[in-house]
Order: C-alpha cells, then structure tokens, then sequence
C-alpha cells in the first residue's frame, strides 16, 4: 500500500514538473519570438554599435537552444533579471505582490465555498424547495454577471454609502470584504452546483439506504455518510478553481486597488518591464501546479481507491 | 467528470418534471430568450446601420447626459452619454459587434482544436493520450489573463489577441470532455462492430465515435459562448484585450470606472448588457442540453 502510494505521489511530481517545464518553455520562446528587448528599451539616441554590444552582453546573440539553457538555469535559480522600473530582482517584486493576490484568492476561494456549500446540500436535500429553486436562479445569474462589473456595482451602491468600507485599497482589515465577495460569487456558483449534484448522486447510493434502514437519524445519515462521499468531488474543483481564482484575483484587484500582482502586471505592460512580466508568469503558473498537486496528492490519501488505481 | 457520473437521479423521480416546473424549460421563456438571442445577433451584425449616431462623434456640449428617464435625461439620447458626449446606445450597440465576433472566431475553433486532439487522446490512448492531456495540464496552469498579458507586452492589442487567448483557454476542456467520452465510445459494441468488419481507425473514428459525440460537443460549445462574452470583456477593461480606441462593452466599462460616481449609467448599462446576453446564452445552453441529450439533464 505504502508504495503505491509512494509511486502515485511520485507520479503526479512527475508531472507536475513537466508542466512547469511546459510553461517555462512557452514563456521563453514567446518572449524570444516578439524580438529582442533591448532594441525595445534602449534609448531612441543609441547607435547601432551600442544595441549590439547591450546585445551580446545580454547573450541575444547566443544560438538559440544556448539562450533556451541558460533561461532554464536562471529559472531554477528564480532570477528573472532586474526589474527595469523598481531595479530590484524582479523576483522580489512579483513575490511580495504574489503574497497579497493568494491572499484574496484564499479569501475568495472561502466565500465561494462557504456559499456554495451549504446552498448546494439544501438544495439537494430539498430539491424543489425554495431555498433549491432560489439558489439554482442566483447560480443562473452569477454564471452571467462579470465580476469586475459586480465589484464595481459594490463600489457604487455598497462602499460609497457605508463609511467603514473602503472602496479599494488594502489599508484594513475590512478592505479584503469586498473584493473576496467580488471574487467568490462567481465560483460560488460552480461550487454550488457542484456540491448540489454530487449530494444528489451520493443520496441515490445503496449505503445511504442502508445506513436509513439501519435506523440512523436523517442527520447523521447527511453529514456522516452523504456529506463526506460527496465533498470529494467538491474537493476536485477546488482545484480546478485555483487557476480561475487566480486569474479572477488579478482582475478584481484592478478594480478595488489591491496591490496584488494585477496592478503590477498592468504596471508593468505600460513600462514594457519585460523581466517583471516573465516572472509573474512563471511564479503565477507555478504556484497553481504547486496547489493542483497539492490537492492531487491528499486525494489520494482521502479516498483509497485512488491510491489502488481502482479510479 | 461528468461522463462517469451514474445516470441521474430524476430518472427515479417520477414528480421530477412537476417539481422543476418553474425552469427555463417552459415555452415561453425559450420564446423570450430566443428573441433576445436574435436581437443579440442582429445588433451585432447590423450595428452599424441601426445604431442612431456616429459612436465616435464627440459633443462637448451634451456631455454626461443621464438616461432618458432621469430628470436632465432627453430621448435624443436614450442611454445617456458619456464625458464626451457620445452616445451610450450607439456605442452599445457597437460594441455588440465585437462581442459577436470573438464568438463566431473563438467557439469554432476551440470546439474543433480541443476535440480532435481528445478525439486522438482517448482513441489511441498510450503515449498520444498522455502527450495531449500535459498539453491539457499545461493550459490549467497557464491563466487565460497571463496569456493575453504577455501577448499585450509584445504585440499591440487586437481582437486576434483575444481570439488566440480564448482559445488557449477553451480548447481543453473539449479536449477533456471528448477523451472521457471517447474511452468510453471505444468499448462500445458498434464500435466492435466496425473494426471487425475491418474499418480503419480514421475510418471508425469520423464516421462512428465522432456522429455520437456531436451532441455533447454541441452543448459544451454553447455553454461556452457566455465565457467568451465575459471574458472579452474582462480582457478589454483589463487593457489587454482589444484595442482602448474600439468599441467593446468591456472597454466602455473600464473608461466609464472613474466617473461611477457621478455618472452611473456608464458602467451600469454595458454591464446589464454582458449580463443579459449571458443570462441568454446559458438558459438556452440548458435547453440545448435537455434537447440533445436527458440523461445529462442534471449532471453540472
């Protein structure tokens, strides 16, 4: 048993690391296929001569598959150059932002599930009823709405008439409220119905039967043996959600002022700081492959079956 | 994931149809969310002669004109107009146009992308199917916006843009749908049938798995059309979808952001736009799924 486990673990690494390899290399040739930035950056008044020498110390002249490696090596090394507009490593830059974007994301994430779940079990359990017809509309509704439009609608009918909400920033506590709701409804409504169609399906099982038959009061047989089979499933879109998140995260920061890596990424298009950029992309995507594996790997300790390849 | 779900629960419950009277299934909501389905796409196709101004005409004079039917609010301008003094109905249903246009680029060619490749992935399994599916791991992990961020820093923005990026984005999970249904497709006795008779892979792959995989594309492909429209317009009020000069309802949103305060309709109404459509596009994707296929009827 031990070692399946340990080779599915290994496995998912595995894979996991290719991945990231996968990313590292779009990232490369995309930025090698744009043309070279120090043509881009260097001051109008340059002369030719100069371009090259700024290019050879850059290492733009190497053949290719010798910039590819030397890329690889300083991404092991997480050194993506020099911010050209903060001229600190950019690493550093993206890392201290990347900090406060996973933090909205996780905030997100909560709303999202703490909605989503105990909708989708109500509705389940009672399915017809109100709270199960109510919910299913809401899902309707927040599948349609753009978040940045509903953190704008926030802002506009919410923080601007009630003081103690700020309408962007990350200066309070209550600063995060808005903009994790801004972030959570639209997940919440996958979450939702997620959970409400896993609930169903587990409610059909012989064992939910069984444990009613036995005698089980209706609530126990709901949170011991219905609600546990059914948040495996729910636990899987958690983390097919993390890239969404992610990704809802940066735009929502834009529109609440959070200095997040969205800011920074728009900061950075404006200034062309070309090193910033490369680093956010790669920490970004690493760090949902991180989280993917992550969730791939206590799946397998939570459900054996996984653990045996029966699923 | 869904395709190895059990067949649904309804199928036990013989008051499931009574009980979820209330949804869209009714005729008369699919009459509704047809007509502005309709109008969507006519607006989008013929903006440019319907629209009752010039989207770009500047009128300094009238700008910041409210709605109609707010107290300074003419009918000369129904929508209002913003501090240019454009017209917020003309430009709306401009931006309609673009909306429609990355549909008709992006659905297409996500839909054919990412179910070739799951085609390919789940019939011959092995190496195939595990080269594909890291291609599908590799678009998880690469955020749609992270792409359109780094297209924008190297090339200037444009509706190709977006259309690329959507696609990046959408084509997995036909890829993944496809696979599961293929893997499954393949022990299928007339499946067995065709190869016995000596039918060749391509052969058994267009003309048998493919023919019963069109309904689950299909309704994958309008499920996704809402994404689009959202998307496009989160891109562009990002500043890295379509060009800020353009007209979409995600550019008019982001440039009506800094006067929400003083002039709400600016954002409200090209967000009421993206809504509505939306709202449309996924009630008839619904529809669309109880029509091509029951036993789906619940499984999201």
């Amino acid at each position: 048993m031990r070692s399946e486990l340990g080779t599915t673990a290994v496995g998912r690494l595995l894979r996991s690391i290719a991945v990231v390899f996968g990313v590292v290399t779009i990232v490369f040739f995309m930025s090698r296929g744009a043309g070279d930035p120090v043509s881009l950056l260097a001051p109008i008044d340059s002369t030719a001569a100069e371009i090259e020498e700024a290019k050879d110390r850059y290492g733009l002249n190497d053949p290719l598959f010798e910039q590819y490696g030397q890329f690889l090596w300083d991404v092991v090394r997480l050194d993506f150059g020099q911010s050209f507009r903060a001229t600190r490593p950019a690493t550093d830059v993206v890392g201290e932002r990347l900090v406060a974007t996973i933090q909205l994301g996780a905030a997100g994430l909560f709303v999202a599930f703490a909605i989503g779940i105990p909708l989708g079990i109500v509705s389940a359990v009672r399915r017809g009823g109100a709270t199960d017809i109510i919910s299913r509309l809401g899902a309707l509704f927040g599948q349609a709405v753009p978040n940045f439009w509903l953190g704008l609608m926030l802002i506009l009918f919410v923080a601007l008439n009630i003081d103690w909400l700020p309408t962007g920033s990350r200066t309070t506590p209550q600063s995060i409220i808005l903009p994790a709701i801004t972030l959570g409804s639209f997940p919440a409504a996958a979450v939702m119905r997620f959970t409400r169609s896993a609930m169903l399906d587990t409610l059909q099982q012989d064992y939910i039967r069984t444990a009613r038959a036995k005698g089980l009061t209706e609530r126990a047989v709901l949170f011991k043996h219905a609600l546990r089979n059914s948040m495996l499933a729910v636990i899987t879109l958690l983390g097919l959600q993390v890239g969404n998140i992610l990704s809802g995260a940066i735009i929502v920061e834009t529109v609440f002022a959070w200095p997040g890596l969205g800011q920074l990424i728009i900061q950075s298009i404006i200034s062309t700081d070309y090193p910033v950029i490369q680093a956010s992309v790669l920490l970004t995507s690493v760090w949902i492959v991180f989280v993917n594996l992550v969730v791939d790997v206590s799946y397998t300790f939570i459900d054996p079956r996984i653990r045996t390849g029966a699923i | 994931m869904t395709e190895s779900q059990s067949p649904p629960p309804e199928v036990q419950d013989p008051f499931a149809g009574r009980r979820r009277s209330w949804q869209i299934r009714s005729p008369k909501t699919l009459a509704v969310t047809l007509s502005v389905l309709l109008l969507f796409v006519i607006v989008g196709v013929f903006g440019s002669y319907i629209a009752p101004e010039d989207p770009f005409k500047l009128n300094l004079v009238g700008r910041l004109q409210p709605p109609f039917f707010e107290a300074d609010g003419s009918i000369d301008h129904p929508l209002g107009t913003d501090d240019l003094g454009r017209d917020t109905l003309s430009r709306l249903i401009h931006g309609a146009q673009i909306s429609l246009l990355a549909i008709l680029m992006v659905i297409p060619l996500a839909t054919v992308v990412g179910s070739m490749l799951g085609l390919l992935a789940g019939w011959f399994g092995g190496w195939t199917s595990r080269v594909i599916m890291a291609l599908v791991d590799l678009q998880l992990a690469m955020p749609a916006i992270l792409i359109a961020v780094f297209l924008r820093a190297i090339w200037p923005p444009s509706l190709t843009n977006v259309v690329i990026v959507l696609v990046f984005a959408l084509w997995a999970t036909f890829a993944r749908l496809v696979r599961g249904e293929t893997l499954g497709l393949k022990e299928r006795e007339f499946v067995i049938a065709a190869r016995t008779i000596g039918a060749n892979d391509l052969r058994i792959m267009v003309r048998h798995v493919l023919p019963s995989l069109v309904n689950s594309i299909v309704i994958l492909a309008t499920l996704n059309v809402a994404t689009v429209i959202i998307a496009e317009a989160g891109l562009s009020f990002l500043g890295v979808g379509i060009a800020q000069d353009s007209i979409s309802w995600g550019i008019m949103i982001s440039q009506g952001r800094d006067l929400i305060s003083i002039a709400w309709w600016l954002v409200t109404v090209p967000g009421i736009a993206i809504i509505v459509v939306s709202l449309v596009v996924n009630v008839f994707g619904d529809w669309m799924r109880d029509f091509l296929d029951p036993q789906l009827r619940n499984a999201q």
